[in-house]
């Protein structure tokens, strides 16, 4: 494996060293923000060198001495062109306006080169924040993660739920990192929005495989999300009111041109129209989140720049002070850029993270306690990033974090609680650390890899008591066979792997490519829930002497071909196997469980499908249809008789597509379809009794499904006043989720035909029957947002 | 339990916020299974002759639950007793003697049907006494309107794995047809600590209150927690996913035979 490497490097070493060159390397920012620009390409026409920016804008091309014609290009700006003398290395930096709606598009002489065939990868989508506001999606509010779930190969898990799977991935097998940090849960509202303030962010990375070694732990997919930094230029302010929520950013220079702040909140205030509710407890009662992005970077010299980030969101809800549930996520991350020479980029970060869900009962005197339960990660990663020359560049680094799981505390309120003494089930610590290195080679202007491994080692710290369990048979319930303590701060089990990333792409022509992926990842954690939902009480559990780390083996291949008038489309197959799946044993106890491990069973897993996608990039109608042919499915011991059967977000057909047509300069409109195959579903194939108590006997495990799903959405967006200088700007989005009114069955119920009885209350009747409800309707909603 | 609220309150807050959400009923297209035997038992300590009940599942949409009138049933106790069960009406077997379950003495049934037979075997369990009944009266909280609320302190058996199950009666009424008081002792401290269980029926001044404990196995204590959770299912995202549940019958039969070491405690609400 290594000597291969080693020689290409050695290679390139002797071709190089003899030639005398030199480095052009800076930053590229926006002119009137001050952010900087990633996947921003710098580009030597005529010829096959050209680099793109890393997600700190720098870039670094080395290049033979001589004279060059430089291209500075970013998708919707103005691109801008230097003639350069290189006779010793140089430091440009460059800001890039962006394209302004009043001018003429085809007059733009920077024909967007992240639409190059050559610039795209395999398996990777980048959306900007201009393309997800613009999706008409429910209640008004700006969702990434919505946007996310109409990209080909992702499946969203479901109506009013934030979750998606990736390639037949489970939910829990996506890292989402927001600035670097891993935020564990997405989801306010219990999944009707993502945690992700639309204002706060800037772009993101969606990677469905071919993850770059320097991520790792999870084994579906990278959800890269980064915020804004902060306009450093001038002062300026951005928010909206909408029917569900609020939110306000402001941002500006601290030190003008050389650092920024932004800070950027959102509140909901669904409880407002609580009071409402017929019920006497419904008005008492609380039923909001709010979240909080803020970030500061400071350009400490030309070689040094210090970011600090940090996102603080919480969800409240509280039923007439009987009961309170409040969880939420919060995240830190603080790095350093730093420029050892025009080749050597570093970044250092630390990193916290962390998740909660807290649980209050305070019924009676007898019947009052609190129960808390979390999971947090401090990490340090640093990364390094050196630009060879303009056809070598190698990234390497490595991080450790150190993860401590709380899987739940009770305590009791006041001295009347019939809990005596508070109940701590053991907190559970880990290190999961990393290595990795990495290698981009272009060949030549047709053909490029990228190839690299990350070692990743995952140790459990004691103080710990493991169980051993045994079984009457495989599925029951596990009864402890022996018990194993470990001291404080002792590893006491450790797994390992190597995990080999690898990608080609090799150009058929200007306009033609195919590439293809392959990669290994491992998965040391995982939510330890049952239901089709993420819920905020779903524990994280490590891997531990119980459960053995997921492993996941990918390749994809991909053919990518644009047309003119702005038309990119693509074709990508992917098979992928998942070893040491998880699943739960039937009626598994889950919650407040010392021994959870008993409860999980383990198979393999697998995956394939073809994706399809469509995007038009130009013109006054833009959009994208994607569809995905797929299946995805599990074999578990234990489960279904050893049968395989569909996981939850296996899917034949997903097909969805958005549209923006602008009609005049003042108003545009936009459409989405949706058409996706019904989720799996386990339904009954009989009933029996039991102490007069109806239960159903059922088929197996997901063996039937749900109705098809499809729904259409439709938007206006009204900007009045067009950007003028010192004026309020402002925009109103209307829309109406699922214009034709699908019942889309959101869930199917077995259950007893109820009657109302003679005290008015619901009585069974003991006759079996199945309903189906269905959530979203003709959901209007309109949002007024503004600029300054 | 804090799961069930957890769960009940997202229901009530998907009431409020998905005020266009709709509910109807449908007729699935089902694959239906064959008969398969299930039985049910009432064995206990107390002195009535020992029931079998033996049905079979049914489509799951019929409305009736066939019963089985001619199997062969038989109990074994490990101590030597036999009894030969007869069948009486719609399904149920009786034993003609009156031999109550003794502790430690592991009982055995077979039931032959259709050329099968199914068996199960139990244990008889130790009991520990009641200690204290209390009825106290609480005002309305919440939920729960004000009347008299039961307590009751057991003296917790030495070693883990004990399980409990309660039936509550007001007036000779049971109020507990519904729902399963269980309980097991996995938090609770070795020797000498008490189970204190507080059951949330009101009572009225002057009611008579029942409680019968009964010391039940950990495998009886998994099969009703999971039809209680079955049973509560109501279809929700939120829900247990749909699990069959199994019990101690052999030869893939359903149900339980379960054997029941039971006490009682009377108390007048006061």
């Amino acid at each position: 494996m290594f000597k291969p490497i080693l020689t290409t490097v050695f290679l390139l070493f002797t071709t190089l060293l003899f030639a005398q060159s030199y480095t052009i390397s800076g930053r590229i920012t926006d002119s009137k923000t001050g952010e900087d620009l990633t996947g921003a390409t710098v580009l030597i026409p005529k010829t096959t060198y050209g680099v793109s920016t890393n997600s700190y804008g720098f870039y670094s091309l080395t290049l033979l001495k001589g004279t060059y014609k430089v291209q500075f290009k970013y998708v919707g700006y103005e691109g801008i062109e230097k003639n350069i003398t290189l006779d010793k290395n140089t430091t440009i930096n460059v800001e890039l306006t962006e394209t302004s709606k009043d001018i003429d598009e085809i007059t733009i002489n920077a024909k967007a080169e992240e639409s190059k065939v050559e610039n795209k990868q395999i398996n990777v989508i980048k959306l900007d924040m201009q393309t997800v506001k613009r999706i008409p999606v429910v209640f008004g509010e700006v969702d990434v993660l919505k946007t996310v779930t109409m990209l080909p190969g992702i499946i969203s898990a479901g109506e009013g739920n934030s979750g998606f799977s990736v390639r037949g991935g489970t939910q829990d097998q996506n890292l989402i990192l927001l600035d670097e940090a891993t935020v564990y849960n997405v989801s306010h509202l219990l999944g009707f929005f993502s945690v992700f303030n639309g204002d706060a962010i800037r772009d993101l990375d969606v990677y469905k495989g071919g993850i770059p070694p320097q991520y790792g732990g999870r084994l579906s997919s990278l959800i890269d999300i980064r915020m804004k930094e902060g306009n450093n230029k001038k002062f300026a302010g951005t928010g909206g009111i909408g029917l569900l929520s609020s939110r306000l950013t402001l941002e500006g220079p601290i030190v003008k041109n050389k650092a920024s702040f932004i800070i950027s909140g959102r509140r909901s205030y669904a409880d407002v129209f609580l009071p409402l509710a017929p019920q006497e407890e419904a008005k008492n009662s609380k039923l909001y989140f709010y979240d909080f992005n803020a970030k500061i970077n400071y350009r400490l010299s030309d070689k040094d720049k210090l970011f600090i980030s940090g996102y603080f969101g919480r969800d409240k809800f509280e039923f007439s002070n009987l009961f309170g549930n409040s969880w939420g996520n919060k995240t830190a991350t603080i790095r350093w850029n730093h420029l050892f020479n025009k080749k050597l980029f570093s970044n250092q970060t630390l990193i916290y993270s962390d998740f909660d869900y807290y649980f209050k009962i305070n019924i009676s005197d007898a019947n009052s306690l609190e129960f808390t339960q979390g999971i947090t990660d401090v990490s340090y990663k640093s990364d390094f990033a050196w630009f060879y020359n303009p056809n070598n560049k190698f990234n390497f680094g490595g991080a450790i974090t150190h993860h401590t799981f709380n899987p739940g505390e009770i305590r009791p309120i006041g001295d009347g609680s019939i809990l005596t003494a508070p109940i701590i089930l053991e907190k559970r610590k880990a290190l999961e650390s990393a290595l990795y290195t990495e290698h981009e080679h272009k060949f030549n202007a047709r053909f490029k890899v990228r190839y690299g491994l990350r070692y990743s080692i995952f140790n459990n710290l004691g103080s710990a008591n493991e169980y051993k369990f045994a079984y009457d048979s495989i599925g029951s319930a596990p009864i402890v066979e022996d018990t194993f303590s470990y001291k404080k701060n002792s590893i006491f089990n450790t797994y390992s792997g190597l995990e080999p990333r690898a990608s080609a792409s090799y150009n058929l022509s200007k306009n033609d490519a195919i590439k293809a992926s392959y990669n290994r990842t491992f998965q040391y954690l995982q939510q330890a829930g049952n239901t089709s939902f993420a819920l905020p009480t779903d524990q994280w559990i490590p891997a531990n002497i119980n459960i053995k780390p997921q492993i996941s083996d990918q390749i994809a291949l991909g053919f990518f071909k644009n047309f003119d008038l702005g038309l990119e489309t693509s074709v990508e197959v992917y098979y992928k196997w998942m070893k040491n799946q998880i699943d739960f044993r039937d009626n598994a106890v889950l919650f407040l469980n010392n021994q959870v491990y008993g409860e999980l069973l383990t198979g393999k897993g697998w995956s394939y499908g073809s994706e399809f996608f469509i995007k038009k990039t130009k013109g006054n109608l833009k959009g994208f249809i994607s569809y995905t042919i797929s299946k995805s499915m599990r074999q578990i011991m234990g489960i279904n008789h050893y049968n395989p059967y569909p996981t939850n977000t296996d899917r034949r057909h997903n097909l969805t597509a958005t549209a923006n047509y602008e009609i005049t300069k003042k108003w545009d409109a936009s459409l989405n379809f949706i058409f996706a195959t019904g989720n799996p579903i386990t339904y009954p194939q009989g009933r029996w009794e039991y102490d007069g108590k109806l239960i159903t006997l059922w088929a197996p495990r997901n063996a039937q499904r749900f109705p098809s799903y499809h729904r259409m959405d439709v938007g206006v967006n009204y900007y009045p006043t067009m950007r003028k200088k010192g004026k309020v700007e402002s925009s109103w989005n209307f829309s109406v989720y699922n214009v034709y009114g699908r019942k889309n069955p959101y869930v199917i119920n077995t259950g007893e035909r109820m009657v109302k009885g003679t005290d008015g209350t619901q009585v069974k009747t003991g006759i079996p029957i199945t309903e189906q409800i269905a959530l979203f309707r003709w959901i209007p909603s309109v949002t007024w947002n503004f600029k300054f | 339990m804090t799961n069930q609220i957890f769960k009940n309150l997202i229901v009530s807050f998907l009431a409020i916020v998905a005020l266009s959400s709709c509910r109807d009923e449908v007729i699935l297209n089902l694959n239906n299974v064959g008969a398969i035997p299930v039985i049910e038992s009432n064995i206990s300590n107390d002195s009535i002759p020992f029931m079998v009940r033996v049905t079979t599942t049914a489509d799951y949409y019929s409305l009736t639950i066939p019963e089985v009138t001619d199997a062969m049933v038989t109990i074994l106790g490990s101590n030597g007793s036999k009894d030969t069960l007869y069948h009486d009406t719609a399904g149920y077997y009786y034993s003609k003697n009156i031999n109550p379950c003794k502790v430690g003495v592991a009982y055995t049934l077979n039931v032959s049907y259709k050329g099968k037979t199914y068996s199960a075997t139990e244990t008889c369990l130790p009991q520990n006494p009641i200690d204290s009944l209390k009825a106290v009266y609480m005002p309305k909280r919440g939920f729960f309107p004000a009347g008299y609320y039961l307590y009751e302190w057991t003296r917790e058996k030495p070693g883990k794995g004990d399980c409990y199950l309660w039936n509550l009666y007001q007036n000779d009424t049971l109020l507990t047809e519904d729902f399963y008081y269980l309980a097991d002792d996995q938090f609770l401290e070795e020797n000498g600590q008490y189970l204190s269980t507080d059951f949330q029926f009101p009572f009225r001044l002057n009611d008579s209150i029942a409680l019968e404990q009964m010391a039940i196995s950990r495998q009886y204590y998994n099969f009703l927690t999971a039809i209680q959770t079955q049973t509560s299912r109501d279809g929700s995202p939120f829900s247990a996913p749909p699990s069959n549940i199994s019990g101690n019958i052999s030869n893939g039969g359903i149900g339980y035979f379960a054997v029941r070491n039971i006490i009682r405690k009377k108390l007048v609400a006061k």
